[in-house]
């Protein structure tokens, strides 16, 4: 009796380490770094448009499988956000993505992570570029190369009805801030406590929706994020949440890239340049209602 | 005037009926002896009457009052906690395990009771322990762990633990059947001369020898019932019942 | 830091930094972080050692109304990530905490926007709780049934044989659990980075979001929390050792040994004389 009982107990931990082995290895195939979240082929070429596109991408190691992979921390509206509708990465940085992809003639595929791991696995070769609305700035600009895309500032969004009265970035001085951890908006709030009497206590959290719930829960009286994605924060909570009308410090968002990817950096910028001289990049802004940040002004 | 009155009592574990209406009455200073075949239901009959179990059917009275309910108008109501367990200190029991708290010494075991359950000052109750476990035997060994003593000497302890709350009956679970046989004669000395000094014993055993010089009757218990009911002599030398024959010639 | 450079595996793919490892292990954010740590963990264990006790003891005497309750929220605390919890202690509870309430006249929901601080620690201790309510009681159920009743023979009531016969035992045989459950909570409680409590993971992120070495801070974190977990582990071997008087106590590298865990032939010497 005891033999068959122990066969039992044998067979069902052999079926259970199959099936474990089955599900990893399954998984493998499409896991490739990224969290099931990614487009599988976001853009085909548009109508009219030769199919290998106008720039020269041959001498482009990066693109020679056809495809720019993208990193980004797909939870940021409107830059980038998964559609409800859809389940796919939709947001300004898609778009513009997209449409550099058309004009070089690749396939643009999206691959979502955590914000911090982005220029980790960029510089391990996890996908080709970063677009996430990345700002530029000088630590950043030590490891990774950037391309700037879109002017953005910062911005302030609290309760309606502004309680505390909040006009500028003084006065957010004494109060509880929340923020997205990682981001130059914790910068910018840690110097703003070496100019503060009664310091900022500032509230960080892994995303920036996560941000936002603090200040609808009243954890915090402000909240700073990007001025766009504030200011989307803000429409979709109308009656809840305000946007302070001022726009802190606005520095440019780049596309990151490795130091070593000079040729790719080469075709992207003249994509790029293409883009916004043939309107397409306009024509994005306005979708989003961002052409306050046209790089060009 | 009878210390204890079994009245009709049944008892069901699952769906086996263990005591099927058992009855007798032990009066005060008595001794009596139970014997029979595992399974009988002494056992369980000894839990009920120190309220360890409730029974299905039938009353139990300790010293005129009835154990586990207050009658109401002719109606039964169960007892809380706190009045059951006042109760439950009047009757003291041995088992066949011994039970002692492990992590209390000899003195501890048995003073415990009486400082928590009836507010003695603890030198009182320390002192009041010593007295009975020295009248145990164990004078040298107030300060042992139970770990620390043999199975005869953990008995005696046990005794005297059941002792300090001065119940007025005691019952005597088969308090030898787990040790060794040169250990049984200490704790029976015990039990012999706690039976002389007329304290109410009720006591389930194998030890025939016992029975004989120490029981005022003797009663046979089989499949939860009671087979016969004597004096020890006449229980051993003429035994009325088949079973009790047949029980007798099985240990005898 | 020097000699660790050696220990670059000529097959790495990456080269890795252990001057920045040594550059940050002593620095103030980062003790401060482990120090949060380790006092976030010590208390929470606390709480839940406490409302474990109070919520085992109930369930197993199955007293009416408070032991059900008390099994719901074993239920629920058991059942649910503590990462989620955390967010509702932290975000959720001001969120939907009603303005007033009528019939309680001191409310005030402001009491209910409780701190990273005060989330966390709640958050853990009442998770915790939950796991130490089930060790309790299987503590409780394995002291043998003759031990209640003994003590109920002589008179005790249940909640005194509770407390002078059958918990004190289950205290002893609950050790080696609970000393488990506190090296689990010394990590668990990096979990409250979420809800922006400044403990030691939280201090290792704002270190590596902005100089970007991600795998070197996560080794000064990890060497904090292996520090934590191993001194504990020590503690623990010497407590269930002093409720074990009789068994030998044994040299240095026994107690090692057996802190660790380790199996019999990888220390040598001390000279086990059993």
């Amino acid at each position: 009796m005891y033999e068959t009982v122990r066969k039992f107990w044998l067979l069902g931990l052999v079926a259970l380490i199959v099936a474990a082995f089955a599900v990893a290895c399954g998984d493998d195939d499409d896991e490739d770094g990224d969290d099931g979240d990614e487009t599988p082929a976001a853009t085909e070429p548009a109508d009219g448009t030769p199919a290998g596109g106008e720039i020269e991408i041959s001498g482009v190691p990066e693109l020679e499988d056809g495809t720019l992979t993208v990193g980004s921390d797909i939870a940021y509206p409107p830059i980038e956000f998964i559609d409800e509708a859809t389940g796919d990465p939709a947001g300004l940085d898609i778009d513009i993505a997209n449409a550099l992809g058309e004009v070089l003639g690749v396939e643009v595929e999206f691959q979502n992570t955590v914000f911090d791991g982005l220029i980790q696995e960029l510089l391990g070769e996890r996908f080709d570029i970063i677009m996430s609305a990345m700002s530029v700035n000088p630590e950043r600009d030590e490891q990774v190369d950037f391309i700037e895309y879109f002017n953005a500032g910062t911005g302030i969004i609290v309760e309606a009805g502004n309680p505390e009265g909040i006009q500028s970035a003084e006065d957010l001085c004494g109060l509880n801030v929340a923020a997205q951890q990682g981001t130059i908006q914790v910068d910018f709030l840690e110097s703003l406590n070496e100019t503060c009497d009664e310091p900022v206590n500032i509230l960080q959290f892994q995303t920036d929706p996560e941000a936002v719930q603090a200040l609808l829960a009243g954890q915090a009286d402000a909240e700073l994020a990007d001025y766009p994605v504030a200011a989307y924060s803000a429409s979709q909570n109308e009656g809840d949440i305000e946007l302070v009308p001022t726009n802190i410090d606005p520095g440019p968002y780049g596309i990151a890239l490795r130091p070593d990817s000079d040729e790719l950096e080469d075709v992207l910028q003249q994509a790029f340049d293409q883009i916004v001289e043939d309107g397409t990049y306009d024509e994005i802004l306005e979708k989003w209602n961002l052409t306050a940040g046209s790089i060009e002004s | 005037m009878n210390m204890v009155r079994v009245e009709d009592v049944h008892k069901r574990f699952a769906h086996v009926e263990v005591l099927k209406g058992v009855s007798f009455d032990v009066e005060q200073g008595e001794t009596i002896v139970i014997l029979g075949p595992s399974g009988s239901g002494k056992s369980t009959l000894l839990r009920l009457i120190a309220h360890l179990d409730e029974l299905d059917a039938g009353r139990i009275y300790v010293d005129g009052q009835l154990v586990g309910y207050r009658e109401v108008n002719g109606r039964l109501k169960a007892l809380g906690d706190r009045e059951a367990s006042r109760a439950r200190a009047h009757v003291g029991m041995v088992f066949q395990r011994f039970n002692l708290f492990p992590h209390m010494t000899a003195l501890g075991n048995v003073a415990i009771a009486p400082m928590k359950v009836r507010g003695v000052p603890k030198a009182q109750a320390l002192a009041a322990a010593t007295e009975l476990l020295k009248q145990v035997g164990l004078g040298e060994k107030l300060h042992a762990f139970p770990a620390q003593l043999s199975g005869g000497q953990q008995q005696r302890v046990a005794i005297a633990r059941a002792l300090a709350m001065q119940p007025k009956v005691m019952l005597f679970d088969e308090a030898t059947s787990a040790l060794d046989p040169e250990l049984v004669g200490e704790v029976l000395e015990v039990m012999k001369a706690l039976a002389r000094g007329g304290m109410t014993m009720i006591v389930v055993t194998h030890e025939m020898g016992f029975a004989r010089e120490a029981a005022d009757r003797v009663m046979l218990m089989d499949e939860g019932v009671i087979v016969e009911e004597n004096k020890p002599a006449e229980f051993f030398d003429h035994p009325r019942h088949e079973r009790t024959r047949s029980f007798l010639s099985k240990i005898l | 830091m020097m000699l660790l450079d050696l220990l670059q595996l000529p097959i790495l793919a990456r080269e890795f930094d252990w001057g920045t490892v040594g550059e940050y292990l002593f620095r103030d954010s980062i003790r401060e972080g482990a120090w949060r740590t380790l006092q976030l963990s010590v208390l929470a264990q606390i709480g839940g050692i406490i409302l474990g006790v109070v919520t085992a003891v109930p369930r197993n005497l199955k007293i009416p109304v408070i032991g059900q309750l008390f099994g719901l929220y074993v239920w629920f605390f058991r059942g649910t990530p503590l990462l989620l919890q955390l967010f509702i202690w932290y975000f959720a509870l001001p969120l939907y905490a009603p303005d007033e309430i009528a019939w309680l006249p001191f409310y005030d929901p402001d009491l209910l926007r409780l701190s990273s601080f005060q989330a966390a620690l709640i958050g853990l201790a009442v998770n915790e709780g939950a796991y130490m309510s089930e060790i309790m009681r299987a503590g409780i159920e394995s002291i043998e049934t003759g031990q209640m009743d003994a003590a109920k023979s002589l008179g005790m009531t249940r909640l005194q044989a509770m407390r002078h016969v059958i918990l004190p035992q289950a205290a002893r045989v609950v050790v080696p659990p609970t000393g488990n459950e506190f090296n689990a909570m010394l990590k668990n409680s990096s979990l409250a980075y979420v809800i922006s409590y400044q403990e030691l993971l939280f201090r290792s992120r704002a270190i590596y979001v902005n100089n970007f070495k991600v795998m070197e801070l996560l080794v000064v974190a990890s060497l904090w929390y292996l520090f934590f977990t191993t001194v504990w582990s020590f503690i623990q071997a010497e407590i269930e050792q002093s409720l074990r008087p009789e068994q030998e106590r044994g040299g240095v590298w026994q107690r090692v040994r057996r802190a660790l865990a380790l199996p019999e032939r990888w220390t040598a010497g001390g000279g086990e004389s059993r």
